[in-house]
């Protein structure tokens, strides 16, 4: 049951949580690692006779309607638990072999706990379990940053997209007076702004996704520690967005746009993502954008698929995981150096390690477009073949830049960093275990990974290294610098209205106003009882209007 | 049982006794007035406790009649409503008093304007009539404005007067209404009564515009925003805001007790006017949060917006929803008086150091946490109660209307992100913010103070009421 994996993985992070010395540290990571796997299998053999159960209790009955937390298992709900898993597995696995982390058991921790997270949104069958879980994956995101400054737009732009969220689904809420996902169906049958509901979901999912336009809360992730930044695109936020994406289905496809929207958001940003990646010269920044293009592709997939998961699915974020982390021993192997410009020409000093690399890069090129294969048809070719063309293209570009273009060598280079053997054969071992259902002779399988090779050979493309001498395109993307003006034209509104109305309108006007009256009354009466003439005329005037209201109030001259 | 209702009233009053007569030593009168919240937190748990089980046919809610005569007849009542918002209120108050310094424990005088309002709060949660009522809400003006004009910091004078005068106005329209009830039904009655009461459509205008017009002008409904905003934002005085802050609670439980009674049918022609400014003014409050560089105004911006949505949720929802609302409120006034305290501290250790509190948090870890976590709780985080009974208020109101939906959703979006936009500046340590000087941490005493806060507000997420046995 996965209601049983939940308990295990959550004790298991408070468990590894625990702050130990540097020495004990090492052992919980790998202790942490070890309960983690065995937990894996448990889940694997689970999975394999995966019936119906259900496990709930009663979360909260105080507000006249009951709130039930509900883990739901079935076989659907295993194979999406599956893929992120296996990752956190991966990732927690890379967290022992990298000297990476001052305190690795705690990062383990933090992995396993947002995976209990998204464990809980994949299995949730009501709004706010649904909500309450992707609030909590994203805080777990705040602590997986460990960056205040990257944190703050990625946080920041996150949480709105989780207000438009909660927001639709209480629209929905409002309007079926349930809290059950399946209600959706009725929702549509009333179709109170079902438009509305739908694009804005929509638009906040490909926030949390890093789409373009909203790209600037994940690209101010290339800053932060590579592993970190790995984890958190595939594990958090996006991960989870995907996995709403697949849940709230039946709310997108209410709306009649959402076709033409999820096909104009994803080529965008395929789009985008391709001349972000060849232009831009901070090499964590390329893998963001490579991601990103990575995920349009599963929008897109999936939207063929009628939002069907299958195992393919599972393999490509697989395959993913397993390029990012070939990209990671790379970096890794120029001594964490951020700029591609001074990565440039690693074959001369580090032969046996980029021959390791461009190994797991061709397997995880194979392994891609086996998978890619298998997926075709005859509604998604052009998403395909414009996914596997541009995001060939940049690579190859970016790895032959890396690899034979002549530029300058990042000074503080290190000619003695070992070789990770065991990154090196667990990669080598998944891309294996990826490729061993592929048809052999499948010509994709051979011909991908040939035509990679020649494009990194290719001298044309890497003249492209051009733009990273381009300043003005290196100070970031232009779609970043939106944001940066959104925020101050906001703040620009508040000031102009505080100014117009509360300073102006309210205090000098109205209170003016109200001072200066007092003011004139006050002047009045002391003349009054200072001035016997000024007082004994305002005096007679009054009576006289006295008399003339009684007057008045006795009927008049008809009284 | 309902004994216990006359020792709630009568506890803040020995209190004030006890402080008046303290020796002069440091601690004294402080502690007195501390023990006298206490005890009272203690009474209002037990009589929660109580109320809780007691049958739904009873009206679950406990009476107390103290004055009888011919024409006036004053009683007392509490329901779980009134309690849990009593609760939330004394609670603030007692965070508010943790977070004064050494020098403003000694004020006497301070102390007993405290106990002064306590009484008061206290009086008016429980009044069950409207002169009761009345009376409390009019007694609770003068500790106020002593309390700001004493130890508020208000630069301005005439900011204060004002301030005054637009709670002296409240409170007159409401002497008013209160005037109109005397002399229409010859004497005081319950608000239950009132309901039942008919009244020609003059008079019930007459009412209903003194009696909402009184009540609004404690809210931070525009304009009265500003001159709230004045003596607030001004206020280094921990407990001085939170009192100042707490004043639109008022305002609430007055529309809470007189809404459904006082509004004729004639009169929902008024209503959308009331909707209209309340979500003009979220959005408009929001947008001015969002300018404001420092914590403090933006804190206040949002207690504008959240008092405005509880507002528009008592006014336009059922009353199957109240409970909802006093929920949420009593998560909000914990948390807004939580953040005061934390937030002035932060200012307080940045003090004589360079620019602003900005990345202050850098140095201080243990009021880094909890201040990130109250935060958290203020922006709707599912950490807490508010968030599930906010869902629920807010589905309603989209339930109700669409617009005003959006409306609320927008201002409380845009001051939510603006809050922990600032959480993220104090957070951050700017490059011209370096001190060699040693910044000293919240003290043990008050982390664990503020631990237990955050034990009770998580634990409110599974169970609002989880305190009550």
């Amino acid at each position: 049951m996965i209601a049983y994996t939940v308990l295990l993985l959550f004790c298991i992070g408070i468990f590894s949580s625990i702050k130990v010395g540097v020495k004990v540290d090492k052992v919980l990571a790998f202790v942490t690692f070890a309960s983690l796997f065995l937990v894996f299998a448990n889940f694997c053999d689970g999975m394999l006779d995966a019936a119906e159960h259900s496990f709930s209790f009663m979360w909260n009955t105080s507000s006249g309607r009951d709130l039930k937390f509900e883990i739901i298992s079935n076989p659907y709900n295993y194979a999406l638990v599956m893929p992120c898993f296996l990752i956190t597995l991966l990732g927690c696995l890379h967290s022992v072999l990298f000297r990476a982390e001052e305190r690795k058991s705690a990062y383990s921790s933090l992995l396993i706990l947002n995976l209990t997270a998204l464990i809980i949104l994949i299995t949730s069958n009501n709004f706010v379990q649904l909500i309450s879980a992707l609030f909590i994956v994203d805080i777990l995101a705040l602590f997986m940053i460990k960056d205040i400054k990257a944190a703050q737009p990625y946080m920041l732009l996150n949480m709105v997209a989780d207000m438009v969220l909660f927001s639709v689904l209480a629209l929905i809420n409002s309007r079926v007076d349930s809290l059950d996902i399946k209600e959706i169906l009725r929702y549509r049958q009333i179709g109170f702004h079902a438009d509305f509901a739908a694009l804005a979901g929509l638009t906040a999912i490909f926030t949390k996704l890093g789409f373009a336009v909203f790209q600037v809360g994940n690209m101010a992730l290339k800053d932060i520690r590579f592993h970190r930044m790995q984890n958190v695109l595939l594990l958090s936020s996006p991960m989870a967005a995907l996995i709403l994406l697949l849940k709230l289905n039946m709310l997108w496809r209410i709306s009649d746009y959402f076709n033409i929207y999820a096909d104009i958001a994803c080529y965008v940003t395929l789009v985008w993502a391709f001349i972000g990646s060849i232009t831009v010269n901070n090499f964590q920044a390329k893998v963001i954008y490579w991601q990103t293009a990575f995920w349009a592709l599963m929008v897109e997939l999936l939207r063929f698929y009628g939002f069907a998961w299958i195992p393919n699915f599972t393999y490509l974020l697989i395959e993913m995981y397993v390029f990012i982390s070939a990209l990671y021993l790379l970096y890794f192997y120029n001594n964490r150096c951020r700029n591609v410009s001074q990565m440039m020409r690693l074959r001369l000093t580090h032969k046996k390690r980029l021959a390791s690399v461009a190994f797991v890069l061709l397997l995880t090129a194979a392994a891609m477009a086996n998978t890619l294969t298998q997926m075709y048809n005859q509604e998604n070719y052009r998403c395909i073949w414009l996914f596997a063309g541009l995001f060939s293209v940049s690579t190859a570009t970016v790895i032959g830049q890396v690899f034979f273009y002549q530029g300058k060598r990042y000074s503080g280079v290190q000619h003695d960093i070992s070789f990770k053997w065991g990154v090196f054969l667990e990669l080598i071992a998944l891309c294996c275990c990826l490729l061993y259902r592929a048809q052999w002779k499948n010509p994709a399988l051979w011909a991908v990974p040939a035509v990679f090779a020649l494009l990194c050979a290719c001298p044309l493309l890497w003249k492209t290294a051009y733009f990273y001498k381009v300043r003005y395109w290196q100070r970031g993307d232009v779609l970043n610098r939106i944001y940066l003006v959104i925020i101050k034209s906001f703040r620009l509104c508040g000031r102009v209205f505080w100014l117009l109305i509360d300073r102006l309108f309210l205090d000098k006007v109205i209170l003016g106003t109200a001072v200066g009256a007092s003011h004139i009354c006050l002047r009045t009466f002391r003349k009054i009882h200072t001035k016997p003439l000024f007082g004994g005329v305002v005096i007679v005037l009054v009576m006289i209007g006295l008399l003339w209201y009684s007057y008045l109030a006795g009927g008049g001259y008809n009284g | 049982m309902a004994d216990l209702l006359l020792l709630l009233l009568v506890l803040p009053l020995l209190g004030g006794l006890f402080v008046m007569t303290a020796q002069k030593n440091e601690n004294n009168a402080f502690n007195a007035a501390l023990f006298a919240l206490a005890s009272s937190i203690a009474v209002v748990l037990r009589l929660l406790s109580g109320v809780v089980h007691l049958p739904a046919e009873s009206g679950a809610e406990y009476t107390y009649s103290w004055l009888h005569s011919s024409h006036i007849e004053l009683g007392f009542g509490a329901d779980v409503l009134s309690l849990i918002l009593l609760f939330g209120v004394y609670l603030s108050i007692l965070i508010g008093m943790i977070g004064l310094s050494p020098h403003q424990r000694r004020s006497k005088s301070m102390l007993l304007l405290i106990l002064a309002f306590v009484w008061n709060i206290t009086g008016l949660f429980l009044a069950r009539d409207v002169l009761s009522f009345y009376l409390f809400f009019a007694g609770m003006v003068v500790p106020v404005f002593m309390l700001v004009g004493l130890f508020g910091n208000v630069k301005k004078g005439s900011t204060l007067y004002l301030y005054f005068a637009l709670n002296f106005v409240g409170t007159l329209l409401f002497l008013i209404a209160t005037i109109v009830i005397y002399r229409h039904h010859l004497g005081n009655i319950g608000m239950a009564e009132l309901a039942a009461a008919k009244m020609p459509y003059r008079i019930a205008l007459v009412l209903w515009m003194a009696m909402s017009l009184a009540f609004l002008s404690r809210l931070p409904i525009w304009p009265c925003h500003y001159w709230l905003s004045l003596v607030c934002t001004g206020s280094k005085n921990p407990v001085v805001y939170i009192i100042t802050n707490l004043l639109p609670l008022t305002g609430l439980l007055g529309f809470m007790r007189f809404w459904e009674q006082t509004v004729p049918e004639s009169m929902d022609a008024f209503v959308p006017v009331i909707d209209l400014i309340g979500v003009m003014t979220m959005l408009f409050v929001a947008f001015i949060g969002v300018s404001f560089r420092e914590f403090l105004p933006k804190l206040f911006s949002y207690s504008a917006v959240y008092y405005l949505l509880f507002l528009l949720a008592i006014v336009l929802l059922p009353a199957e929803y109240e409970k909802n609302v006093a929920y949420s409120l009593f998560i909000f006034v914990i948390v807004n008086a939580a953040l005061t305290v934390l937030e002035l501290d932060a200012e307080s250790a940045a003090e004589g150091e360079e620019y602003t509190s900005r990345g202050i948090l850098a140095y201080m870890p243990k009021l880094a946490r909890l201040f990130t976590f109250f935060v958290l709780v203020a922006v709707g985080l599912p950490i807490s109660s508010m968030f599930w009974n906010n869902f629920v208020v807010i589905s309603a109101l989209f339930r109700e209307n669409f617009a005003i939906g959006i409306g609320v959703m927008m201002a409380i979006t845009l001051i939510a992100t603006s809050l922990a936009y600032e959480l993220f500046m104090m957070r951050n340590l700017p490059h011209t913010f370096v001190t060699e000087n040693e910044i000293e941490d919240i003290s043990e005493k008050k982390t664990g103070f503020f631990l237990v806060l955050i034990v009770l507000l998580f634990l409110s997420f599974f169970n609002p009421l989880w305190f009550v046995f």
